[in-house]
């Protein structure tokens, strides 16, 4: 309901402290007060750098391996942004939330960030149900004009159907589903249906003119950083998060 | 606090409840209206033995496709064994594709879980492709034509009575 009830158009009206808490040199927490009452705190990894991604995350524990893959990728000349989309509305950390996040409140993170760094290039990144949001988010007008700077989306294994898709029917993807124009390049595991959709997903991500690449990750399964049920495939994967997403960036990158 | 144990007890009530009560969707063959015409499939089956849809012409088929890592898939096939057995008097026939993995894969799956059923092998998942398969499990069955009538998304309890009286009526007619 508290969703239901924030205006669509949504001013960012002050940044607030810059730097809280500090588990290491470079963690830091500010947070984004957006229209007076929308408190988003945003979570930090790794020094200003040429590189930042913008990680919308509903797994932001401490032990996350979400913070886990920051701390990696700030070795490797990364900055990582967590804007905590959830907590601002008092919902917890569940994959079924993070697709209730408003439009309209990624892309106010999204161009607050864009107009306070200082990177040459910013990505998305989003996994499972987080991609919605973020999909969400690229459809807003106002992002659709953004810096030059924001390269696109990274989706892992992203799960963005209305439903289930039917036996014998083609899936049906939320609407935001082909309203984007940035790049975007979609991870799907090689250890599950989806990837027979990607093809489906990639003609319908294209739509409105993103660029869009599909791959699969071999011997994993869908969300396989998220699940309690890791095989050895997945566990080995998820260590290297950092590097998948290193990789994969580039390719966006030049897409 | 009255109310308190009022609420309590109407939750203890919910609790009791069936999650899927008789006639929910869930769980239920689904009269197909897509656009599945005459579906066609002409696999080799783990053993290398050819196999095409037409040859099961005259019986209602239930044809699944599945995977290894469906752990739903997994549970549901000793179901499809006792399905078969129950109606292995009617004109019924089961016939099932994995969803282009390795035969070693399948192989070792079907050491586990052994099944009395056909297991065909779509190594390019080229006739997924062709049933419009996203999903796992994926079920269809077919009249005695070769028709798609119903499908079903998701693992069921093949053998239960239901089902049986379900599928019997329709390999009687």
């Amino acid at each position: 309901m508290l969703l239901r009830r924030l205006p669509t158009d949504i001013l960012m009206t002050m940044l607030l402290l810059t730097a809280i808490v500090s588990s290491s040199r470079a963690e830091t927490i500010g947070s984004l007060v957006i229209n007076d009452d929308v408190e988003i705190e945003i979570r930090q990894f790794g020094d200003p750098a040429a590189t930042a991604i913008i990680w919308f995350a509903c797994n932001q524990g401490e032990d996350s391996v979400e913070f886990e893959t920051a701390r990696k990728l700030a070795g490797k000349g990364y900055r990582t942004y967590f804007p905590d989309m959830l907590s601002a509305h008092f919902l917890s950390q569940l994959p079924s939330n993070i697709a209730r996040v408003p439009a309209d409140e990624v892309a106010a993170v999204v161009l607050h960030i864009l107009q306070h760094s200082n990177a040459n290039q910013i990505y998305l990144v989003a996994g499972a149900r987080a991609a919605v949001p973020v999909l969400r988010g690229l459809a807003d007008k106002r992002m659709q004009q953004a810096s030059a700077r924001l390269k696109g989306a990274l989706l892992i294994t992203p799960r963005i159907n209305q439903k289930t898709p039917e036996p014998g029917a083609e899936p049906v993807y939320i609407d935001a589903v082909g309203l984007s124009v940035h790049p975007l390049l979609v991870l799907e595991g090689e250890r599950t249906p989806n990837r027979w959709g990607l093809p489906h997903l990639s003609a319908a991500l294209a739509k409105s003119g993103s660029k869009v690449r599909a791959e699969l990750i071999q011997g994993v399964r869908g969300y396989f950083y998220l699940r309690d049920d890791q095989t050895d495939a997945e566990a080995e994967m998820t260590r290297n998060l950092d590097l998948l997403i290193h990789d994969n960036l580039e390719k966006l990158g030049s897409l | 606090m009255k109310m308190r144990s009022v609420a309590g007890a109407l939750f203890g009530l919910l609790l009791l409840l069936p999650a899927h009560p008789a006639g929910a969707a869930r769980g239920q063959l689904k009269v197909y209206q897509g656009e599945l015409v005459s579906p066609r499939i002409e696999l080799n089956d783990i053993n290398g033995q050819p196999h095409s849809l037409t040859d099961y012409r005259g019986n209602i088929v239930l044809v699944q496709f599945w995977a290894t890592y469906c752990t739903p898939c997994r549970k549901e096939m000793p179901t499809m064994n006792r399905l078969i057995e129950k109606m292995q008097d009617k004109a019924f026939r089961i016939v099932t594709v994995n969803m282009a993995e390795s035969k070693q894969q399948v192989l070792r799956f079907l050491d586990e879980v052994p099944v009395n059923f056909p297991v065909l092998m779509d190594n390019d998942g080229s006739t997924l492709g062709q049933w419009k398969v996203f999903a796992a499990p994926a079920n269809f069955i077919l009249d005695k034509n070769g028709e798609v009538i119903f499908t079903l998304y998701g693992a069921i309890e093949w053998d239960s009575p239901e089902m049986v009286e379900q599928l019997t009526a329709l390999a009687d007619r």
